[in-house]
């Protein structure tokens, strides 16, 4: 008996030869190209600031704390802290005039951590790490909300 | 004639599991054109053209810090990719703030603590009539916009715009 070629048949096998070949160039595409560098082991020192922190609760913040995140202990440690006045500005006898808000302080943190990086993306436990964002700054003692200030410096 | 036969094709022409299998290829490779031409599908159908742009951004206003981290050749990105333009030029400017003082009166001055930051970027983007588009954000002068780099995501808006060839 001779056998009849189905031509839906060809079509679902020209289909799956398609999607082979698609598989096959997503899979074997080149990652470092043009600059294009991934990796998990990537050094950053940036700077986050805050005054959200109660009063008196930056001096918990010390120089070698570790980061914790995820409920686990991060490669990022505080390598340097300073806690400043928090100064606001007022309007007094047709003069900007800067006044000290006595019930804040500006605690800035210096951390350097080992992040992963995607290309121009880099984060730490899950935090994009770039200057403007918001970033959860943990230990084992404090937890704040602060603000990435900059990128202080950077492995190549 | 039958819908479905008993052999289970559909109007005696085709098999009901063969026609959902090729619908569901038809899906997935709409999906996977979609997903790495990094457009949408209705752009790969219609008449979209790349132009060279260069447009400025106005920062909202941070502590001067900020800013340290944005140079002149800083390539721009979007989420996990880079952006075919650069950085051209940064310029500081003041953050102007009108406030009450104790008489009543207004007064306006530059804010002492916080700057606003004037980045001009020189940037490949795709434009289908009426819509320039850089990567996800449309790029129309008034839109807010999250000025990204490696180093930056800050939030500003977009005051100028011009085509450059």
């Amino acid at each position: 008996m001779k056998r009849k070629i189905n031509s839906i048949d060809i079509l679902i096998a020209l289909g799956i030869l398609v999607l082979l070949f698609g598989a096959y160039k997503y899979m074997s595409r080149s990652q470092v190209d043009d600059g294009f560098i991934i990796s998990s082991d990537h050094r950053v020192s940036f700077m986050v600031e805050t005054d959200k922190l109660p009063l008196g609760m930056g001096e918990r913040i010390h120089v070698g704390d570790q980061l914790v995140a995820s409920g686990r202990y991060q490669d990022a440690y505080v390598t340097d802290v300073s806690i400043a006045d928090s100064k606001e500005v007022i309007a007094s006898g047709g003069a900007f005039v800067e006044v000290v808000n006595p019930t804040k302080e500006l605690v800035r943190v210096t951390v350097d951590a080992k992040v992963n990086k995607y290309g121009p993306y880099r984060d730490l436990s899950g935090q994009e790490i770039k200057a403007g964002l918001d970033f959860w700054f943990k230990t084992d003692e404090v937890v704040t909300l602060t603000k990435i200030v900059q990128m202080v410096e950077e492995e190549n | 004639m039958k819908l479905i036969t008993r052999e289970g094709k559909l109007f005696n022409k085709i098999h009901i599991f063969d026609l959902l299998f090729l619908i569901l290829v038809f899906v997935v490779i709409l999906g996977a054109v979609s997903k790495f031409s990094g457009k949408n599908i209705i752009n790969l159908t219609t008449n979209t053209e790349n132009v060279m742009v260069e447009f400025t951004v106005e920062t909202y206003p941070f502590h001067e810090d900020y800013f340290a981290s944005i140079e002149v050749g800083d390539k721009l990105a979007e989420d996990k990719k880079y952006i075919n333009g650069t950085v051209t030029n940064i310029q500081i400017i003041d953050n102007m703030l009108a406030l009450p003082d104790n008489n009543g009166q207004m007064v306006t001055a530059s804010d002492p603590f916080k700057k606003k930051a004037l980045v001009t970027s020189r940037v490949e983007m795709s434009y289908k009539d009426p819509v320039y588009k850089m990567g996800k954000e449309e790029m129309v002068v008034g839109n807010v916009f999250f000025f990204t780099t490696e180093k930056v995501k800050l939030s500003s808006v977009i005051v100028d715009f011009k085509i450059v060839k």
